[in-house]
C-alpha cells in the first residue's frame, strides 16, 4: 500500500478528525531533508512494497526507511540517500526485506490538493492524498520539475537498520495510577508479540494479558501514542490514523520519538516497555522537529554524509 | 473536581467532573472558548469530551507547566463566573434534523419497541419529543454524540458490530443518539435516516455542521420528504 503523507493535520481533532500524517518521522524527515523539503512537504509511504513508479519530468528524489532494494532503470540505488531521476526514469522496489515503511520524497514535494493545510491520506476518513485512497496503478502524481542539485546521503548515524526487538519509552500518563501495580509489572516485564491485526490507527500487542483492567471511562480525547488497555488486558498503541476520542483506559503513552521504531516493526516482533518521563519525551520530540523543521544546507546530513 | 492529567508528549487532560450532564457541558463549552482565546498560538487544538477537555499544544512555542498554569486560570476564571447551573442554551444552535423512521431504513427499532415495552410509533414519539445536545464529536468526522435519548429506549448497543452502517443512519445505544455521517462499520441500534450531509466534503476544508454544545431535535418526514431532502434509500 502507498500512501500520499505528510505531518498531518494535527488541529482539526474537536470535529473528529485524526491527526493522520507518516508514522516514522525518522525515516519520512530524513527523505525529506535530503531533498531539502520540510516536514509539511508531502511524500509517498509506502507499506511492505513492491511498488514502481514512472517519472513524469526530471527531478531529485530521496529514499529512507525499510529496505525495499530500490533499483532505478534497473540500476541499484542507495536507501537513505538522495538520486537524479531523468524524464521517463523507472523506480522499482520490491517487498520489503527490513522494516515495513519506505519513504519517497521527490524534491518540492508531491503537490496534490490539501485539507486543512495537509496532504496527508486517512483512508478510514477518505480525507487527502488521491480521493482519500491509497495509491492505485495508473495514477499521476503532480509535482514540480525541479533542477539538478548535490546528491547526498544521510550520515551513517543517522541510518537505522530496524531491529526485531524493541523496546519503547513509556510515560506513566493518562490513567497509569488506576492500574495496579500486578498489572505494571506485568506491561513492564514480559516482551509482546506485534499482532498482524495492526494498522495506522492502532498497534496491537500480543502477550499474558492483564487481568481485571479497570473499566471504561467517560470517552475523553486519545492522541497517538497513548497505550490503551480494553478489558481483554491487551495493549493498542495508537498511531496517527487513530480516532480523536474513546473509552477505554490509558496506562500511559509512548516516547513521540519511539513510535518510530514501532512504525517499522512487522507483525510477531517482539515490543517491550520500558518506564521513561515526559521530560525526556518531550525534548527528544523538540529535538527531532527542530532538526526537521530545518532545511538541510548541502542537499544532506550536516556533514555531508 | 477539577483535575489536571499529562495525556501525551503534546497534551494536557483537564477533567471537570465525574458523569456528564448540561452544567458541566456548559463549563466545557465555555473553557473551550477561552483556552483557545488565551492559548493564541501555542494551542493547536482544544477538544471537548462529555466531562473533559484536551488541550493540544506546540511543544516548540511553549513548555508544559506554562500551559498547565494557563488551564488552571481559565478554569478557575470559568467556575468562579458559574452562575450555578443556570446556563444559556439560548446562545447554541439549535438545529433541525428531518428523519424518516421507514422500517426499510430501521432496522432495529422493533427491538427497541420490544425493549421498551412500546409501539414503534411510540419509539418515534419519544426520539423526536426530546431535545438532544452535542457532548463530543468523535469516531468519525463529525459523527456528534449526542444525549441524553429518553430512558425507556437506552437499548444497549449490539453485541457485534454490524460491517456496515448506511451514511444517514439515526442510532441510539444507551443513553447516547448519533447521526452516521458516513457509511462506516457500527454497532449502535439503526432507527432511521437522515437526508442531511453532517460532514460536507464537496466543498474543501469540509464543513461540519455539529458542534459541541448544539442542540438536536429529530423533525419525523415521510418517504417522499425524504428523498425530495435528498436522502439515499439505497442500501
Amino acid at each position: 500500500m502507498a500512501l500520499v503523507q505528510d505531518s498531518g493535520r494535527p488541529g482539526q481533532m474537536h470535529l473528529g478528525v485524526s491527526r493522520g500524517g507518516f508514522l516514522d518521522s525518522h525515516a519520512a524527515g530524513w527523505a525529506n531533508r535530503l531533498v531539502r523539503n520540510t516536514p509539511a512537504d508531502a511524500l509517498l509511504e509506502i507499506s511492505m512494497g513492491p511498488f514502481a513508479l514512472r517519472f513524469s519530468a526530471a527531478t531529485t528524489f530521496a529514499l529512507a526507511g525499510a529496505e525495499c532494494n530500490w533499483r532505478l532503470d534497473g540500476s541499484p540505488v542507495d536507501n537513505w540517500a538522495a538520486h537524479r531521476a531523468e524524464r521517463g526514469s523507472l523506480l522499482e522496489g520490491e517487498v520489503a526485506r527490513v522494516g515495513v515503511r519506505s519513504y519517497l520524497a521527490l524534491a518540492g514535494g508531491i503537490r496534490t490538493e490539501p485539507v486543512w493545510g495537509s496532504r496527508a491520506t486517512t483512508v478510514g476518513e477518505r480525507l487527502g492524498g488521491i480521493d482519500g485512497r491509497p495509491l492505485q496503478a495508473g495514477d499521476r502524481l503532480p509535482y514540480v520539475a525541479e533542477a539538478e542539485t548535490l546528491l547526498a546521503g544521510a550520515p551513517h548515524e543517522y541510518i537505522r537498520t530496524y531491529d526485531e526487538e524493541i523496546c519503547l519509552r513509556l510515560v506513566p500518563s493518562n490513567q497509569f495510577e488506576l492500574f495496579s501495580t500486578d498489572h505494571r509489572r506485568l506491561l513492564l516485564s514480559q516482551a509482546y508479540r506485534l499482532s498482524p491485526q495492526s494498522d495506522r490507527m492502532g498497534v496491537r500487542l500480543q502477550g499474558e494479558p492483564m487481568a481485571d483492567v479497570p473499566g471504561n471511562l467517560v470517552s475523553e480525547s486519545v492522541a497517538p501514542g497513548a497505550v490503551q488497555v480494553p478489558s481483554d488486558g491487551c495493549p493498542i498503541v495508537l498511531m496517527a490514523d487513530c480516532q480523536t476520542i474513546g473509552g477505554y483506559p490509558k496506562i500511559g503513552h509512548v516516547y513521540s520519538v519511539d513510535l518510530d521504531l514501532l512504525a517499522q516493526a512487522r507483525p510477531g516482533n517482539a515490543v517491550r516497555f520500558c518506564l521513561g518521563t515526559l521530560a525526556e519525551s518531550q525534548e527528544l520530540l523538540v529535538r527531532q522537529r527542530q532538526f526537521f523543521e530545518k532545511p538541510a544546507g548541502g542537499a544532506g546530513g550536516n556533514h555531508g554524509g | 473536581m477539577l483535575r489536571i492529567a499529562d495525556s501525551g508528549d503534546e497534551s494536557l487532560t483537564l477533567y471537570l467532573a465525574e458523569d456528564y450532564d448540561e452544567r458541566t457541558l456548559a463549563l466545557v463549552a465555555r473553557l473551550v472558548e477561552l483556552i483557545r482565546r488565551e492559548g493564541g498560538e501555542r494551542v493547536i487544538d482544544v477538544v471537548p469530551s462529555y466531562c473533559s477537555l484536551t488541550v493540544f499544544y506546540d511543544p516548540l512555542r511553549c513548555d508544559h507547566s506554562e500551559i498547565q498554569r494557563l488551564l488552571e486560570r481559565c478554569a478557575g476564571q470559568v467556575l468562579h463566573d458559574d452562575s450555578g447551573g443556570d446556563e444559556q442554551t439560548g446562545q447554541y444552535k439549535l438545529v433541525e434534523l428531518p428523519v424518516y423512521y421507514g422500517e426499510e431504513v430501521a432496522p432495529d427499532l422493533g427491538r427497541v419497541a420490544e425493549f421498551a415495552g412500546i409501539s414503534p410509533q411510540e419509539v418515534v414519539n419519544l426520539h423526536a419529543g426530546a431535545e438532544y445536545r452535542v457532548y463530543a464529536l468523535g469516531f468519525r468526522p463529525g459523527f456528534a454524540f449526542m444525549g441524553k435519548t429518553p430512558e425507556p429506549l437506552r437499548l444497549p448497543r449490539l453485541d457485534t458490530p454490524r460491517a456496515r452502517v448506511p451514511a444517514g443512519s439515526v442510532a441510539i445505544a444507551g443513553a447516547q443518539a448519533a447521526v452516521y455521517p458516513d457509511s462506516c462499520p457500527g454497532g449502535w441500534n439503526l432507527i432511521g435516516r437522515c437526508p442531511v450531509t453532517l460532514f460536507d466534503r464537496s466543498k474543501n476544508p469540509p464543513e461540519v455542521l455539529l458542534a459541541v454544545g448544539d442542540r438536536v431535535r429529530f423533525v419525523p418526514v415521510g418517504r417522499e420528504e425524504f428523498v425530495r431532502l435528498g436522502g439515499s434509500l439505497d442500501e
